[in-house]
């Protein structure tokens, strides 16, 4: 990435908030050719415009019936004499290159539907408004359970890849929205997840691996929709058992930097979307009190762009991944004249709760 | 943001598929963005032609050299695309291409990757993991003698950056699956000499005395 000048950057002493809903504005008209690399997240990308403008009030400025038809045209049907213990997942295509049109008799020849195009889907469908009993979820949850695998991980597609906390995560915030937890053995994605808490007390996004601030969100974050642990563990012993609490919570409070911003692993540079990553998990066991509000919001200041957006590091040009994440970490910060985060769905409170 | 800067020069050179003799009896299918697409894409002309071209011979499955070596343009454009990656595997298959060849590939694209595998962060959301995914597969079907080179394919990334998240991750599944451990903890040891703050290193060091059979 290279560098903006400092002329860019200075004077960045509050949150621009009306910048950047024209940054997002700007975005939802038109993702510039860069981001055609990243086609296949399209849903994605839409979902981190749109929940973007909810977190600054300013959902207003989208179409939400064009939306709607335009999120739902990716979904993928089975035909009409499909079985659902087939194999694959009836999920959302994640953009229109993975998306192939059905035979003459409905039947879906090229089913790419995957586990975090149908998460990003449903939540753009919930932050607009749709009711959600008009989607055949039972499809989405019943075809689901064809992608856990018998660890308790799920593979992001009925073709295979990688399993990960990423893909258990998606699939719990699926579950959740829908409310509809028989797209998953509980028990066992459970135990997955407790597999991957690192000696250290964070998570890894598989077991053994690195402990990770992403991987500690989904963990967490998963817990708590699955109703596994309650909000704010630290203040009850209740639940203490199922996880090392402590000993996460001794490591969460280490990663924010002498720069007053969260880096996502021991000895890593602090980073605008950690600041949700850890400052998520904190929210959810009650220790976000423990932050120092101040430098945080120093930090992520230094990566306001003059032009709208956030990067990851100081000094950089924004990108949307960052950028969301620099709006959800300030709505964590409670910013005024912005919508308060559901931490566990990384969406607004209203958009999660109906409101 | 930046990305794929490091196949500008390629993209450069490039001919247009629509005016390569091999692919003249091929019409490609546009990509149906339906009436009204919201937060739609700039799309560059080079990435719509491939994809165009992609769509066709997937439509028709065509298991041909020219459909593999289209592959390989696509996901140069959309590395995270799993629906080409998935394709491509076919392709290998019905080709019975040799499987040694394509390390070498995912090798180039490991490289020309890095760039946006550092702009979208460290894991959740990179498009490398297809690339590491599609690797798996590969040493998998070549079986316990791609051991040696999946141990040395990451040392190579680990040598650039030594806490690359998905090469580490690729790393324990070629220890687990195809074996390797006893020179791991010398390796841990020289990370660990040469930053001993390498959180990574320490990670692997307490995978290896916890998890290896010996
Ligand atoms: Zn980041």
């Amino acid at each position: 990435m290279m560098n903006s000048t400092e002329e860019e950057y200075r004077g960045c002493e509050i949150m621009e908030k009306d910048v950047h809903v024209t940054f997002l504005e700007l975005m939802y008209y038109l993702l510039p050719s860069p981001y055609e690399s990243q086609e296949i997240n399209h849903l994605t990308l839409a979902y981190f415009v749109i929940s973007g403008l909810d977190i600054l009030d300013s959902l207003h400025k989208v179409a939400k019936d064009a939306v709607v038809s335009w999120v739902l045209s990716f979904q993928a049907h089975p035909g009409a004499k499909t079985d659902l213990n087939d194999g694959q997942f009836y999920g959302f295509h994640g953009s229109k290159t993975s998306q192939f049109p059905p035979d003459e008799n409905g039947v879906l020849i090229h089913n790419n539907s995957h586990l975090a195009s149908t998460y990003c889907a449903i939540s753009i469908l919930k932050i607009v408004g749709y009711e959600l009993s008009n989607l055949d979820s039972e499809t989405i949850v019943t075809s689901m359970r064809n992608l856990q695998q018998p660890d308790g991980s799920f593979i992001p597609i009925h073709t295979g890849g990688e399993t990960d906390l990423r893909f258990v995560y998606c699939a719990a915030a699926i579950c959740f929205m829908l409310d509809n937890w028989s797209g998953m053995d509980k028990e066992k994605t459970k135990d997955y997840i407790l597999r991957c808490q690192s000696y250290d007390g964070g998570f890894g996004l598989v077991p053994g691996a690195e402990s990770h601030g992403g991987a500690t969100y989904c963990a967490m974050a998963s817990l708590r929709l699955m109703g596994f642990i309650e909000d704010n563990i630290l203040s009850s012993c209740a639940s203490s058992s199922l996880i090392d609490a402590p000993l996460l919570l001794d490591w969460i409070l280490q990663r924010q930097g002498t720069d007053g911003g969260f880096q996502g692993r021991p000895n890593k540079s602090s980073d605008t979307c950690y600041a949700f990553w850890i400052g998520a998990v904190l929210r959810i066991l009650g220790g976000f009190k423990f932050v120092d509000n101040k430098a945080l919001r120093g930090f992520l200041l230094s990566c306001q762009y003059k032009y709208g957006g956030f990067s990851k590091f100081p000094g950089e040009y924004p990108d949307l991944y960052h950028s969301y994440y620099g709006f959800t970490a300030f709505s964590l910060l409670e910013e005024s004249g912005l919508k308060s985060l559901f931490s566990e769905l990384g969406i607004t409170e209203n958009a999660a709760l109906a409101l | 943001m930046e990305s794929g800067s490091s196949e500008g020069e390629e993209v450069q050179q490039r001919v247009p598929l629509r005016e390569r003799v091999e692919w003249s009896d091929v019409t490609p299918v546009p990509q149906n963005d339906g009436p009204n697409p919201v937060v739609p894409i700039q799309y560059t002309e080079e990435f719509s032609e491939v994809m165009d071209y992609f769509r066709a011979v997937y439509l028709t499955d065509e298991r041909s050299p020219r459909a593999l070596a289209l592959t390989a343009e696509a996901v140069q454009f959309n590395s995270g695309n799993y629906t080409v990656w998935h394709f491509r595997r076919l392709l290998l298959e019905s080709l019975k291409v040799d499987l040694n060849d394509e390390l070498e590939f995912v090798e180039r694209m490991a490289a020309g990757n890095s760039k946006n595998y550092q702009m979208w962060c460290d894991a959740l959301l990179c498009s490398f993991f297809h690339t590491l995914h599609h690797r798996r597969w590969v040493a998998e079907k070549l079986g316990p003698e791609a051991r040696n080179n999946e141990l040395e394919f990451t040392k190579k990334i680990l040598s650039v950056d030594a806490k690359h998240y998905h090469a580490w991750s690729h790393r324990q599944w070629a220890l687990q699956t195809l074996g390797g451990w006893e020179d791991e903890p010398n390796y841990c040891t020289e990370l660990l000499k040469e930053d001993i703050f390498n959180n990574s290193a320490w990670n692997q060091r307490y995978f290896v005395i916890t998890r290896s059979p010996f």
